[in-house]
């Protein structure tokens, strides 16, 4: 007697199908640190001697990246559709299931660095690694729950720094116990989330699933907010559209704190390589207000100024930020690499100074990936990246 | 002179505007006055015939063609984290008179943005100012000072043409009026 197969079962089988490459491919690759260890150690490692202190120190890093991708609470969103036609009594219930699938990703893959620096570097200490994801874990979950705050993003940015300066395992300790209690303590009952909360949420996730679908990361770039200052001058405008993107700051300390974290997990690559881009993706989202400048018509005709000299003058507010993130870099470890300050300001420049996409002129295909893309939206797409990607071998040669 | 899917919007349109004038495009929707606006901007070109604007062939890609005209068009925007001095600071003149709140944009109402948005386009220098449809989202008493406004436009010498589907401000403000309904 044969079973007729369900739809679900169905489904499942078409998309294990459809994806059965990707993850025999993606498998083998992540599974390498466990089978073909001493190929992959001499690879990243060379002849530098390996140490549980930088498992833990990356096991730091990825708990803070976890924790403050979650603190987004890009979980907060419900169609407008749905709340206008289908409202439901219990509009959180959607809200805390989304958190927590995000959160058990975010920690199986906090799992998979742990086990794989374990078996490549050494194993930490294994309580005190549990007890940090545990407790970071609840202080996520329990504070993207509540409303946004600046002082919540202190644990994520602790976090990094713990590891960046290799923190002392008794310091470690105290820092788990005060994420426990501050997860624990009945501050302010979160309250549910808003309808404009909700609506936001969406048009936000709108925007990431339209960036995606047509490749133009320039749409992630953060809202500006007000300035108070007169914009008569190039540098003023600059410096206005920096300083009005200022909630793009913790993302720059992360990666500050994050790039002299990977620079010791992975002695073999150079400096350059590390921060180069990292000082790229932490001015990036400052030069938005450049971005909208050269990308909405209507927002051009207010500006009476040259559109070059706005340009050379965001390059050099870029050029004085990224100093100052190569200097934090250099303070916490990382061998000092000039050069790559002006060119991650250029390559900024060069990336938001790109016209909108023109998907209709894009000449011949070539396979990207599997995917076949036109030239022409290629070369559009890696504006900016081709200078940094450039300019960072280069100076990696050169130095 | 120009083909809109299968049909002609308007031919044989033969006219001049002098600076202190005002041309007024009426007509229903779809009628094309944002496409003849759109060509007098040079966002678009005619399917026949020409447009010229001081002399020029229109191409709003020109810095110097966009130092003649002044336009309000649908795609027209403010940065939201700016108040109104701010956008004057931006344009490089001083504010008109106004009596707009000093928040950031995204504050001010949908009334509001457009009162902005018209005094932008009026402050910016020009020769030419092309409105389209400046009476939405604005009151009653906003009409009234939009006339006045336009009125001062024309006054300071500026060619004027507006696309409305308000017949006082037209009646108020034009020297001419081009129904796109006849065309």
């Amino acid at each position: 007697m044969t079973r007729r197969m369900t739809r679900r079962t169905r489904r499942a089988l078409t998309w294990l199908g459809d994806a059965a490459l990707p993850i025999f491919v993606g498998g083998g690759l992540l599974g390498l640190p466990f089978y073909q260890t001493a190929q992959v150690r001499g690879r990243f490692l060379g002849t530098h001697p390996a140490t549980a202190g930088a498992t833990l120190a990356l096991v730091l890093l990825a708990l803070a990246i976890a924790v403050f991708s979650l603190l987004r609470r890009d979980h907060v969103w419900a169609n407008p559709a749905e709340l206008t036609w289908r409202d439901r009594p219990d509009r959180d219930r959607p809200l805390r299931t989304r958190l927590t699938v995000a959160l058990l990703l975010r920690y199986a893959v906090v799992g998979y660095l742990f086990a794989a620096g374990g078996v490549l570097l050494g194993w930490p200490d294994l309580p005190l690694t549990a007890a940090l994801a545990a407790s970071s874990a609840l202080f996520a979950f329990r504070w993207a729950n509540r409303p946004r705050t600046w002082v919540e993003l202190v644990a994520p940015l602790g976090l990094a720094a713990a590891g960046v300066l290799f923190a002392a395992p008794v310091v470690l300790w105290c820092a788990v116990g005060v994420l426990t209690v501050v997860a624990l303590v009945p501050l302010k009952r979160a309250l549910p989330a808003r309808r404009d909360e909700l609506v936001a949420g969406w048009n936000a996730r709108v925007v990431r699933s339209v960036s995606a679908a047509f490749g133009d990361v320039l749409m992630l770039l953060p809202r500006a907010h007000p300035v108070r200052m007169r914009l008569i001058d190039p540098p003023r405008i600059a410096l206005a559209s920096f300083l009005g993107r200022r909630t793009a700051l913790p993302f720059a300390v992360l990666l500050a704190l994050a790039v002299p974290v990977l620079h010791h997990v992975f002695p073999l690559v150079g400096s350059t390589w590390w921060t180069a881009p990292g000082a790229y993706l932490a001015v990036m989202p400052f030069a938005g207000g450049l971005s909208d400048m050269t990308r909405v018509d209507g927002l051009r005709r207010w500006v009476h100024t040259d559109a070059k000299a706005l340009k050379y003058a965001m390059f050099a507010v870029l050029t004085a930020a990224a100093a100052v993130w190569v200097t934090v870099t250099w303070l916490l470890g990382l061998p000092v690499a000039p050069y790559a300050v002006p060119l991650a300001a250029a390559a900024a420049v060069r990336t938001v100074t790109r016209p909108n996409l023109d998907y209709g002129g894009g000449g011949a295909s070539v396979d990207a990936g599997g995917v076949y893309t036109p030239v022409g939206l290629l070369g559009q797409l890696f504006r900016g990246p081709d200078l940094l990607v450039l300019g960072t071998v280069v100076l990696g040669l050169a130095a | 002179m120009l083909v809109g899917g299968e049909r002609w919007l308007f031919h044989d349109l033969d006219l001049d505007l002098h600076r202190g004038q005002c041309l007024a495009l009426t007509g229903e929707n779809g009628s094309g006055k944002s496409t003849l606006l759109r060509c007098l901007y040079g966002l678009q070109e005619p399917t026949e015939g020409k447009v010229l604007v001081s002399g020029q062939k229109p191409d709003e890609r020109d810095a110097d063609f966009r130092a003649l005209v002044s336009v309000l068009l649908d795609d027209s925007a403010l940065f939201e984290e700016y108040t109104p001095a701010q956008h004057f600071d931006l344009l490089g003149v001083a504010a008109p008179e106004h009596d707009l709140p000093q928040v950031p944009a995204r504050q001010l109402s949908a009334g509001q943005r457009r009162r902005l948005l018209l005094l932008g386009a009026v402050a910016r220098p020009h020769r030419l100012l092309l409105l389209d449809e400046p009476e939405r989202a604005v009151d009653a008493a906003g009409r009234a000072w939009l006339a006045r406004l336009v009125s001062g436009a024309k006054a300071n010498g500026s060619a004027v043409v507006i696309a409305s589907h308000f017949p006082p401000l037209v009646t108020a403000v034009a020297d001419l009026v081009l129904d796109l309904d006849d065309e």
